[in-house]
């Protein structure tokens, strides 16, 4: 087994008892993943095992095309299909004009504007029969010129106009007409960096549209109960602010009369799974047949969406002696229809500017910023939030670019790093104050374990050794509503956690036991959590965005501090003491410091048989919700306003470092050792490390490895597993040379007004993890081959050797 | 689950069966052993899709035996049993080909027949030759994976490793059909746009004349398991001389000596895309010595 460095919590010991902190009891310890039995026997109960009597079942036609004209579409086979109850097309009066997340129609007609736009949704009585009627539908089209060059679709003049009439204005640079978004950056002198600077590197960078690569596909089954009310049971990170209210919207429901059921686990994410997307179409079809339908994206799953193509053009400038002067940074996402892209870029913005003082305090009064992003329709295929998206996007370029300047002057990779990272209390290129810089700590920490591991190992010719490194951040962006969780407390002890928050498989079922357990000085045993759904469960923060560990741990220290007040109020007079004076220890209320004088919870709540408590993440009074919305920043220079404008919640930053092997004559790579470090208080250090290595290594490294994504024309050419090439156990070191390194720091907010601590100082890791990847590996390979490779992803044969000139 | 298309599906009680089944179809049979590709198939329901499964597994087709004329392996033998042979480079490619787990399913004759991967090909929107279209997409569109040498109409290229090592040990294709047995050399067994075999026949074994005093077989591919070769080497060395064979190049297996295999490298004719294999192959035929 690798290394496994923790750093000592030591020193955040007095933070973390402000928040009720019992001792390191539940913080910082290894607790068995809850699920994790249940998970490896097969006995999760997972949406798509949801089984349900009488169930209809689904299968869509697609458009195989990125761009083209349906020019008729025959559907009369597949309803005279034997099985079929109904074929929805999108002049079906329960699809005709509706639209999701903003621009999309959830059936197309006409024009289809990417490769798996749904066109026709069979329901029928089998899964067999649902497929044959797809294959007996007739669409024909006429082929067009798909726009997949987000450079060339953000232009003044771009070769075609996707969507016309432009279905979403941007705020500005409306005069590109295929534009839909813009974020800009505009911080300090960026001519004067410019000019100031000894070195400029210019380059481009290309990321391509990467799946999720989640093994289960995402599914929904709605039940309709014939009193208008309906059940759902969809394969979600969250179930409120979109599966419900989408899903509701969709079938012309009440919300209130849809439970939105969310499953134990779901079944990986990655942020593939934030909308819920099948649940609309499975609402839909169950109003409309008056039965439960089943439907599944297990037809596309690798393409259901993806993280946006992006083009980066990157210029940044550096003194001799290592100090940045200035960036200029512009990126070009493409998307058929907006969904999550609007605000890609957004987080790509904050990734640029918090790690690194571009524009050196020494030098500057303020950073020398200039960020541009463009988000355009293309004919690629839709994007969807995925783990750190817009922010692997960024930091590849980002980081790489300081490892080129490294290089250029003749510098170590860590050392021109710290000489420019941003400190604790400054103001960010966004005017933000940044907080809980883990930076400095983190990157040394990963850079030593590197070079523990001594000199390049002797391979045989024509293989060659590199290695690299990398550092890198991710924000989870600040609230959009306030978190709320209930706590049943009952007279056994037990501890009922009644949150959303679902558990992705980053074990926040786990998390949230140990900040309850820890909270409320119970046994771990004691706490559970219960199912998500929309019927009890009230809306807490999401698992998305990195944000889930701190909302529900707010509520959660919340809620206990509530929890403990009833429970004293209750016991005291049995006691014959006050309030104050009590503490709970191992499931008691006791004295303080008297464990003779102790009651237990059933003798201090009877006769309650449970009660119920709630806790929230709430502002200050007065203070408005900190997330981005209008009049929170000066949208023209992305600089935050005002004392509470928060546009980042907190940031994780980050370090990697990566050996690989090449072959200069085959292009045959693989990873040989690694080492992913975090800068996170861990609530569970063995989650913690299960999230740096399966975030970092195995999926983030894979967006940079072989997973390309081949288009013809806007139609996707892999389609399945064989040809997008997702890498096997057998591309990745051996145990014993993965190394993780948790370099904690206290996790506090950006920004002040007031200052607001993480619970018991924990950061949220999830992705984070993974942004760091590419750029680690390029370095690696450019000490291996020579060659700055600028593309993730970066390791397949033909790209390697053309970067040596042999292709 | 997507489901399967539908099927009749038969299984053989002889050879004589299995070839008139396959007969019957017209055209629209298919051979059915260890199914790893054509269930997948069926269940993607790529074009074309065929409409008649004839089971051959109880045929006692799935021995390995050494007689006169060589040894003899049965074409519904199991990858993963390969080694059984004797022959370690033949078990290599066995070996080297796909996952383990289909490795105890996959049949040597199933992976000598399966499909080609051409992603234009699998895609049921794009009519291509193969599909008895007027085109080939791969020249004008992505090529990365495809033929550099031999394409024709098509530049799709034979998907398996085993065959690859049974073309350079000079194996001999037994098969049977209504109008009686023949047997075919291996190196003659593709053509460009698939192979020999006529809609009635089936392999019923494959001999390989004389184990080699020296076998290569080198894989080149993008991930460490579950990848078809980017490019691959055979060699093998017997009484009769050296033969080399490569795969992940051409529609069809091109084998020769050494000396001719390098002379058709230098003929090469690489796509946009693809020129990278080239380079792959030389350095694989310097480590087989070839």
């Amino acid at each position: 087994m690798g290394t496994r460095f923790v750093g000592s919590l030591e020193p955040f010991k007095d933070k973390m008892a402000e928040q009720g902190y019992s001792g390191l009891r539940y913080m910082a310890q290894r607790e068995l993943d809850v699920n994790g039995t249940a998970i490896v026997t097969g006995n999760v109960k997972y949406t798509s095992s949801v089984q349900v009597p009488g169930c209809l079942y689904t299968r869509f036609v697609r458009s195989p095309y990125g761009s083209a004209k349906i020019t008729s579409l025959n559907t009369s086979k597949a309803e005279n299909t034997p099985g079929v109850v109904k074929v929805f097309t999108a002049k079906s009066p329960e699809f005709a004009g509706k639209l999701y997340l903003g621009d999309v129609p959830l059936l197309t007609e006409g024009e289809v504007f990417f490769d798996t736009q749904p066109i026709v949704m069979i329901v029928a009585e089998t899964q067999e029969a649902a497929d044959d009627a797809a294959h007996a539908v007739e669409v024909k089209y006429e082929v067009m010129d798909a726009l997949t060059d987000p450079v060339a679709a953000r232009d003044l003049n771009p070769p075609k106009v996707t969507h016309t009439p432009r279905l979403i204005t941007p705020p500005f640079e409306a005069e590109r007409p295929n534009v839909i978004n813009c974020f800009y950056v505009r911080s300090g002198d960026i001519e004067q960096g410019f000019a100031d600077a000894d070195v400029i590197i210019e380059e481009e960078f290309t990321t391509e549209a990467d799946p999720h690569g989640y093994l289960v596909p995402i599914t929904a089954t709605a039940q309709p109960h014939g009193d208008g009310t309906m059940t759902l049971w969809v394969d979600v990170q969250n179930i409120h602010p979109v599966p419900w209210p989408t899903a509701a919207a969709a079938a012309e429901i009440p919300m209130d009369k849809l439970n939105v059921i969310g499953p134990d686990v779901c079944a990986g994410g990655f942020g593939g799974k934030n909308c819920g997307a099948p649940g609309p179409y499975a609402a839909i079809a169950a109003k409309s047949t008056g039965r439960p339908v089943r439907v599944a994206f297990d037809d596309n799953r690798l393409q259901h969406a993806t993280r946006p193509w992006n083009v980066c053009q990157i210029k940044a400038g550096a003194k001799n002696d290592g100090k940045f002067t200035a960036i200029d940074i512009t990126f070009n996402i493409g998307t058929p229809y907006a969904v999550f892209s609007l605000s890609v870029m957004e987080r790509a913005r904050e990734a640029i500017t918090c790690t690194y003082h571009w524009g050196h305090r020494d030098l500057y009064e303020r950073p020398n910023v200039m960020f541009t992003a463009y988000d355009s329709y293309c004919n690629l295929v839709e994007t969807m939030s995925y783990r750190g998206f817009g922010v692997l996007e960024s930091q590849f370029p980002h980081e790489t670019m300081v490892n080129m300047l490294a290089a250029k002057l003749g510098m170590d990779r860590l050392e021109i790093r710290l000489l420019n990272l941003t400190k604790e209390g400054e103001r960010s290129a966004q005017n933000e104050i940044i907080r809980s810089q883990g930076s400095e700590g983190v990157q040394k920490k990963v850079y030593e374990m590197m070079q523990a591991w001594g000199p390049k190992p002797s391979v045989p010719a024509p293989w060659v050794v590199g290695r690299g490194f990398t550092g890198a951040n991710k924000y989870s962006q600040g609230d959009m509503v306030h978190n709320l969780i209930f706590l049943k407390l009952r007279s056994t002890g037990i501890i009922d956690i009644i949150a959303d928050s679902m558990d992705i498989g980053q074990g926040m079922n786990t998390v949230s036991r140990q900040f309850v357990a820890e909270a409320m000085n119970i046994p771990i045993e004691n706490v559970r959590k219960v199912e998500v759904n929309t019927a009890y469960v009230p809306w807490t923060s999401d698992s998305f965005s990195s944000s889930a560990t701190d909302d529900i741990g707010q509520a959660i220290v919340d809620a206990a501090k509530n929890a403990k007040e009833k429970l004293f109020e209750w016991a005291a007079p049995k006691l014959g003491t006050s309030a104050s004076n009590l503490e709970t220890v191992d499931g008691m209320i006791q004295e303080k410091g008297k464990p003779e004088n102790a009651i237990s919870w059933k003798d201090a709540m009877a006769p309650r048989p449970h009660t119920i408590v709630q806790g929230s993440k709430n502002w200050p009074d007065g203070a408005p919700n900190d997330y981005d919305g209008p009049g929170k920043n000066d949208y023209y220079t992305g600089q935050a306003l005002g004392p509470y404008f928060r546009l980042i919640m907190h940031m994780n930053f980050m370090a990697q470092a990566y050996e690989v092997m090449i072959n200069k004559e085959t292009g045959e790579s693989k990873i040989t050792k690694w080492i992913g470090g975090n800068d996170a208080l861990p609530v569970n250090p063995t989650l913690l490390e299960g999230q740096i290595i399966g975030g970092g290594l195995y999926h983030g490294a894979s967006n940079a490895m072989y997973e390309e994504n081949i288009y013809d024309n806007g139609s996707i050419l892999t389609k399945d597993l064989v040809d997008w090439k997702m890498p096997t156990i057998l591309d990745f070191p051996k145990m014993d040379d993965i190394h993780t390194a948790i370099v904690p720091v206290w996790g506090e907010y950006f920004g002040e007004n007031p200052r607001v601590n993480c619970p018991f100082g924990a950061k949220g890791v999830g992705e984070g993890v993974d942004v760091a990847s590419p750029s680690g590996i390029v370095d690696a390979i450019h000490d291996a081959i020579g060659v700055w490779i600028k593309n993730a992803p970066a390791m397949s044969q033909k790209r390697i050797l053309e970067a040596l000139g042999k292709a | 689950m997507r489901a399967l298309a539908p099927v009749k599906y038969y299984t053989a009680t002889s050879l004589q069966d299995a070839c008139e089944k396959l007969n019957q179809a017209g055209g629209k049979g298919k051979v059915l052993a260890g199914g790893s590709d054509i269930v997948d198939w069926l269940r993607k329901r790529y074009m074309p899709t065929p409409e008649v499964l004839v089971d051959i597994k109880k045929l006692g087709l799935d021995t390995i035996e050494t007689k006169e004329d060589g040894v003899h392996i049965g074409a519904t033998v199991k990858l993963s049993d390969l080694g059984k042979a004797g022959i370690p480079m033949l078990a290599e490619a066995a070996r080297k080909g796909p996952s383990p787990q289909l490795q105890n399913q996959a049949t040597v004759g199933g992976n000598m027949c399966q499909n080609v991967w051409c992603w234009y090909y699998r895609l049921k929107d794009w009519n291509c030759y193969r599909k008895g279209g007027p085109i080939c997409f791969v020249p004008g569109g992505r090529n990365q994976y495809h033929a550099i040498m031999e394409q024709k109409v098509c530049n799709a290229i034979v998907p398996g490793d085993v065959s690859v090592a049974l073309t350079a040990l000079n194996a001999n294709v037994n098969i049977a059909g209504m109008e009686g047995s023949r047997t075919v050399p291996m190196k003659d067994f593709y053509i460009v746009l698939g192979n020999v075999l006529k809609p009635d026949e089936i392999i019923t074994d494959i001999v390989i004349p004389e184990k080699p005093s020296k076998g290569v077989f080198l894989k080149s591919r993008t991930r460490g398991a579950i990848d078809f070769a980017t490019a691959s080497v055979a060699l093998s060395t017997t009484s009769q001389g050296t033969t080399v064979a490569l795969g992940g190049v051409a529609p069809i297996i091109p084998s020769g000596t050494p000396e001719e295999i390098r002379s058709a490298l230098g003929k090469a004719t690489p796509l946009s895309e693809n020129r990278y294999k080239i380079n792959i192959v030389k350095h694989l035929l310097s480590e087989a010595g070839a």
